[in-house]
């Protein structure tokens, strides 16, 4: 029954002080879309990063070497643990894209046959750009190695750009996160300083803290469900909708890890936990401090 | 001195913020017994009555409810403390944004009842304070008397030992006074005991029962109320 009562009696409190029901519900709802958009722009940004990042790749000019050879080196090549794939350019075939690219005044050239033959090798993802310099200038004192040719500073930039843009998300996403709290910490305490009647009136008849801290928890849960199912119905509608239509370049954003329940289920979480310690925070702090009576003579220490 | 008491006050003193509200006081009520506590404003009758439903801790002394010393009771144990205590205010403090049968029924709600003996125990309750009638009627469209009523329901709701009732009947007009005295006396009657601040002295002369008038936060007993009720 009393379980009963505490979840009836939360429901309730939702309609009883609609005002400040909704205030708490929408700047919970507002917090955690912010977060969800961030989350899934950020992801995107991260994502084509690393699209570009694969598209660097580091260029082994070859010496005029036996094939044998080449073969073993292009063995010890795919060994590495910072290249994620060879590819072996014969002279011949350099020659052949060198034609394509530089169109038919370019066949005098190609008959000088001076194209080396070469490795492009892709460089794995998550390595770190000291790393591949590090492994570059090894391979460099490599005897077969003519050249080694690898557009560091684009790479720089991109990890430059990547790290500030997961620093800069995170910060924004603690700070929304943080002002989200104090929001709603603020308004479930003015919800709660709305109902001090029925907190006095409990008091009066016996109830312990916890007992009247149930319906206000419970209130705080209610709302983290709501507005975590207001966020992901907006969130939808901006991704799924309004994005592809007003902006169809971009087309339908990546979900993070490529699955939605991460971020929906990350956005459900975030706003039950917030809803549910907002209110829990709130209502320990406000309940135990209402006295029976306005005038009471009770001393702070003892409330 | 009585000799068989629910509430008893030994040496007991209450300064808050500086100022001496009671000093030595010694008090006791009986089972079963009606007493009022009369004094002017900010005499410390009110005071009294906090410190036995733990709004106030003494400053010195003790204070026993049956054989609990309440002043030392922790906070976690002083809702079992106002379970055993009936309290009702001047101001009423009922909830608007319920009816009359909800307001008394959320006091069953916390001891766990189900719906049925809540059920029950609400319309035993109404019918106790002849408002049967009423249990659907918001709050709000009570007269002063009958929302006294619907606290003293409230207040018996868990059959306390003890009823407090600090001025009961300051906001109501003689006629609605005197059917809440009426009530209060015929549940004293049943057994309950009663401690009534009061102020209103020909509601005490008209209910005659042992007065106790505090003056300067001190006690003195006037066992025979009409020789001091023009002296107030």
């Amino acid at each position: 029954m009393k379980l009963f009562y505490v979840i009836r009696e939360g429901f309730a409190g939702l309609f009883r002080t609609k005002f400040s029901s909704f205030t708490s519900l929408f700047s919970l709802f507002l917090s955690v879309l912010l977060l969800s958009v961030l989350s899934r722009i950020g992801y995107s940004a991260y994502e084509f990063a690393q699209v570009l990042k694969q598209d660097i790749s580091v260029e082994v000019f070859l010496k005029n070497i036996n094939p044998q050879r080449t073969t073993e080196f292009r063995r010890l090549l795919a060994e590495e643990e910072w290249v994620a794939k060879v590819e072996y350019i014969s002279r011949e075939q350099a020659a052949e894209r060198f034609r394509a690219e530089f169109g038919e005044g370019a066949e005098s050239l190609v008959e000088l046959n001076f194209l080396p033959a070469s490795f492009i090798l892709q460089v794995v993802d998550t390595v770190q750009l000291s790393r591949i310099n590090e492994k570059l200038s090894d391979l460099r004192n490599v005897d077969l190695v003519d050249e080694v040719v690898f557009n560091a500073a684009l790479l720089e930039i991109l990890e430059e750009r990547t790290e500030t843009l997961a620093t800069a998300g995170l910060a924004i996403g603690a700070f929304i996160l943080l002002v989200s709290l104090l929001l709603i910490y603020n308004t479930i305490r003015l919800t709660i300083y709305a109902k001090r009647d029925l907190i006095r009136a409990m008091k009066l008849i016996g109830a312990t803290n916890s007992f009247i801290k149930g319906p206000f928890v419970v209130e705080g849960f209610i709302q983290g469900i709501l507005a975590a199912c207001l966020a992901t119905a907006v969130h939808m509608f901006i991704f799924h909708a309004l994005i592809p239509n007003q902006i169809p370049q971009l087309g339908v954003l990546e979900w993070p890890f490529g699955r939605w329940f991460y971020l929906i289920g990350s956005l459900f979480g975030i706003s039950l936990l917030v809803g549910w310690w907002g209110s829990y925070w709130a209502s320990s702090r406000f309940i135990g401090k209402t006295t029976l009576t306005r005038d009471s003579l009770l001393p702070k220490s003892a409330r | 001195m009585t000799h068989n008491p629910i509430i008893r006050l030994s040496d007991v003193s209450l300064v808050y913020q500086g100022k001496t509200i009671l000093d030595s006081v010694d008090f006791s009520l009986d089972r079963g017994e009606f007493c009022y506590l009369i004094g002017n404003t900010g005499s410390g009758k009110s005071s009294l009555l906090k410190l036995i439903y733990r709004d106030a801790i003494p400053t010195r002394g003790e204070v026993y409810v049956g054989q609990t010393r309440i002043d030392t009771l922790r906070n976690t144990e002083i809702p079992g403390l106002r379970r055993k205590l009936g309290i009702v205010f001047q101001d009423f403090q009922l909830l608007h944004d319920r009816n009359v049968f909800e307001n008394i029924a959320f006091a069953l709600e916390i001891t766990g009842k189900n719906r049925k003996e809540i059920k029950e125990k609400v319309l035993e309750l109404l019918n106790q304070v002849g408002l049967t009638h009423k249990q659907k009627s918001k709050t709000t469209d009570l007269s002063g008397g009958e929302q006294q009523r619907v606290v003293i329901a409230r207040a018996l709701a868990n059959d306390p030992e003890i009823l407090l009732a600090d001025e009961p009947t300051g906001n109501l007009d003689p006629s609605a006074a005197e059917s809440i005295m009426d009530l209060l006396r015929q549940i004293n009657r049943r057994g309950m005991s009663v401690l009534m601040v009061t102020h209103d002295h020909a509601l005490v002369k008209k209910y005659p029962f042992r007065t106790i008038q505090i003056m300067d936060g001190q006690l003195r007993k006037t066992p025979v109320f009409s020789r001091i009720s023009e002296g107030l």
